[in-house]
């Protein structure tokens, strides 16, 4: 038999205190690692007791390397959740016995079955070279046995079921019901369903599918619906849009069956036997409900397939309103001033008398105003074409933006500002700002913000406030211009859209205005936008900035100081 | 057709006819080209004003606009024909679509084709047709 070295001891300690004495002392001679196998009571002792709690924390403070295997189930999942966030790796093995740790040097194991979340009662413990590796070894083995405890985890938390596919036919009628209203109200994080017909909403409605999407919407679930719409099933649609606004639903065709993909774990399919039922279950015939991976899966890339060509088709006709609605607009825009032209060149060819001076200059004034406005209209369609065709040619110069915009509002002042109307003001803080920017194409962005300025502050005494001022925006010193009105502001519906082509709402204009503005800006590195007034005054404020170039005077100007 | 118009409704007592455009130089225009031709035109551009003013027996025809903010040339020819049922209309738009579809749309089906007008139209076809709807019963 050979003989201990002096030193090597192997004991059993009773009684808490002990035992927590001697963990203590483990703890506290390791170097560099611990491995501890426990049973699926073990992660809420480690975690549960406040001492062991403390000082596997503090392990980890001084970067010793635990590694922990354990039978991770739904009743110390929790557990197992804090102490992944205590220690180097945790992993899972079915099956797990015995309690035990070894380090480097000695090793641990419990005499007594552990409590949950109690402290340990009685220790056997051993510096025996034989033993810690005889039992390194064991643990070894069982580590790489076992598989990650996230990996497990999830497998927990989503609830992994046996495979099935369920067939049923009309006789089941019922029990599809059932299983319809359960996968409504079982929503987590996903429902697509395909509403072979509008009357079908309103069946499904009828069993409380509707609510229970809505509600899971209102949790964060995403919800996608297919299904025709109609004066029918309207109600329901507004329901939805009223309570649920990030539900999607799209217009669709009708089809013989409806399908609904629930957390993309699940599917039922139900073919649609008499389409003018009142209640699902009489509506349906032969349907199929499974959990298979591979057929919920397809199931799914069929409805995405479905939705993005729906999605597409709905683009298509929004394109396609949009282009009537231009050729509407701009038909009325190109009409309307000829009308003036046309008349008074008519008058003037079929007068009589002869016309005093002024008569003739009021005349010929007219003409041309009505002229302008037409050539106008045709630049602002030729510059869309360009913006569209991506050859609108800006030529930059340096220049400076006071000057640029104070020779822009003069413009307007002389020009189309009936000052019955209301004033304008314009201010600046500062002399010279420096940009690089086309001036003409920079004189159509003012000049149009301030018509619409003043073509929406219709009241007498209206008043517009131009203004400039310099503005770090996220490290780059930006030209901030805003112009404000008192007009009637903007349309709540259209202010998302508002620089789209065609937003315009009025009466007068082409709804391009703002979309060349924001497309001008933008090629000179500026961005634009707008809000209604919250001051406590009607009207809106457009705003745009341009990048400062700055220059070594003007620097040098501002160090003095 | 000018001396029609004069025939048909004597001199003294010939009632106007009221344009509402709210484009101030189409009313301008208009105004102008009937005063030419022989009629009496008032003109407004803002048809919520045209209203507040507008009594029975003042006019004998309408020219009105169809689009316009606030109140279009529908609404307002139906207020007005409340106040004055003898009144009669022509409607000059611009618009694309004023045609059967608005007007179907507006509940305005019942009204003949023929009152409506296209802008921009030539002055002697505008006398024209003005002329038309007043001698038509």
């Amino acid at each position: 038999m050979a003989s201990l070295s002096p030193y090597e001891r192997t004991q059993v300690l009773d009684g808490v205190e002990n035992a927590n004495n001697s963990i203590l002392q483990f703890l506290s001679n390791t170097k560099s690692r611990i491995s501890v196998c426990s049973d699926s009571t073990g992660p809420s002792v480690s975690v549960g007791v406040e001492l062991y709690k403390r000082s596997t924390i503090d392990l980890k403070n001084r970067d010793i390397k635990v590694k922990h295997v354990t039978e991770i189930n739904k009743e110390n999942i929790h557990y197992c959740k804090d102490l992944m966030k205590m220690i180097h790796e945790l992993r899972h093995l079915d099956g797990v016995k015995g309690n035990f740790a070894v380090s480097e040097t000695e090793y641990l194991t419990t005499a007594a079955a552990l409590g949950e979340a109690k402290p340990v009662q009685q220790l056997l413990y051993s510096n025996m070279k034989t033993i810690v590796g005889q039992q390194q070894y064991i643990f070894d083995t069982l580590w790489n046995k076992a598989i990650p405890a996230e990996q497990k985890i999830k497998e927990i938390e989503e609830g992994i079921e046996p495979e099935y596919f369920e067939v049923f036919t009309d006789r089941d009628r019922e029990r599809v019901s059932q299983i319809l209203f359960n996968l409504a109200k079982s929503v987590k994080k996903e429902a697509l369903i395909l509403l072979p017909s509008a009357k079908a909403m309103i069946r499904v409605d009828r069993l409380g599918v509707i609510d229970h999407i809505i509600n899971a919407s209102q949790r964060g679930a995403t919800v996608k619906i297919i299904c025709p719409f109609s004066e029918e099933n309207s109600e329901i649609t507004r329901k939805i849009d009223e309570q649920a606004s990030a539900v999607k639903v799209l217009n669709g065709n009708n089809s013989p069956y409806g399908m609904y993909i629930i957390d993309g774990e699940k599917f039922l399919r139900a073919e649609v036997k008499e389409p003018q039922a009142e209640t699902f279950s009489e509506a349906i015939g032969f349907a199929v409900y499974s959990n298979s991976k591979l057929s919920v899966d397809s199931f799914r890339s069929v409805f995405e397939l479905l939705w993005n060509e729906h999605t597409l088709n709905e683009e298509l006709k929004r394109a396609d309103k949009m282009q009537k609605q231009f050729i509407n607009i701009a038909a009325h825009e190109l009409r309307t001033p000829i009308q003036p032209i046309l008349g008074f060149l008519g008058l003037l060819r079929s007068r009589k008398t002869e016309i005093t001076k002024r008569e003739l200059d009021e005349s010929l004034d007219l003409i041309i105003r009505n002229a302008l406005r037409l050539k106008r209209l045709a630049e602002d369609i030729l510059d869309v074409t360009k913006i569209e065709s991506q050859s609108l040619e800006i030529h930059k110069e340096l220049l400076n933006l006071n000057e640029a915009i104070s020779g822009a509002v003069q413009d307007i002042i002389k020009n189309q500002f009936d000052s019955r109307r209301g004033q304008i003001f314009y201010e600046s803080i500062e002399d010279t700002i420096l940009v690089e920017a086309d001036r003409f194409r920079l004189n159509q962005v003012v000049s149009n913000l301030l018509s619409n300025a003043v073509k929406f502050t219709k009241r007498n005494g209206g008043t517009i406030h131009i203004s400039m001022k310099k503005k770090d925006d996220y490290g780059q010193e930006v030209a901030l211009v805003s112009v404000k009105d008192t007009g009637v502001g903007i349309d709540p519906e259209i202010l998302p859209r508002l620089f789209e082509k065609f937003a315009s709402k009025s009466f007068q204009g082409t709804g391009l205005g703002l979309f060349l503005s924001r497309s001008i800006i933008e090629a000179q590195g500026g961005i634009i936008w707008a809000e209604n007034n919250t001051d406590g005054q009607s009207g809106a404020t457009f705003y745009f900035t341009l990048p400062i170039i700055s220059n070594k005077r003007d620097s040098q100007n501002q160090t003095s100081r | 057709m000018t001396t029609t118009t004069k025939t048909t409704k004597g001199n003294g007592n010939m009632k106007k006819i009221l344009i509402v455009d709210d484009e101030a130089d189409i009313c301008t225009v208009l105004k102008k080209v009937l005063e030419h031709y022989g009629f009496n035109a008032d003109t407004y551009n803002d048809p919520i004003l045209a209203l507040e003013n507008f009594k029975a027996g003042l006019y004998e025809l309408l020219l009105l606009d169809i689009k316009m903010p606030e109140m279009d040339g529908f609404l307002l020819y139906q207020e007005m024909k409340k106040i004055d049922n003898k009144i009669k209309v022509c409607f000059l738009t611009a618009s694309e679509m004023y045609h059967e579809k608005f007007r179907e749309n507006e509940g305005f089906a019942g009204l003949d084709k023929d009152l409506f007008l296209r802008k921009p139209i030539k002055n002697e076809d505008l006398i024209n047709e003005i002329s038309r709807i007043i001698n038509s019963n």
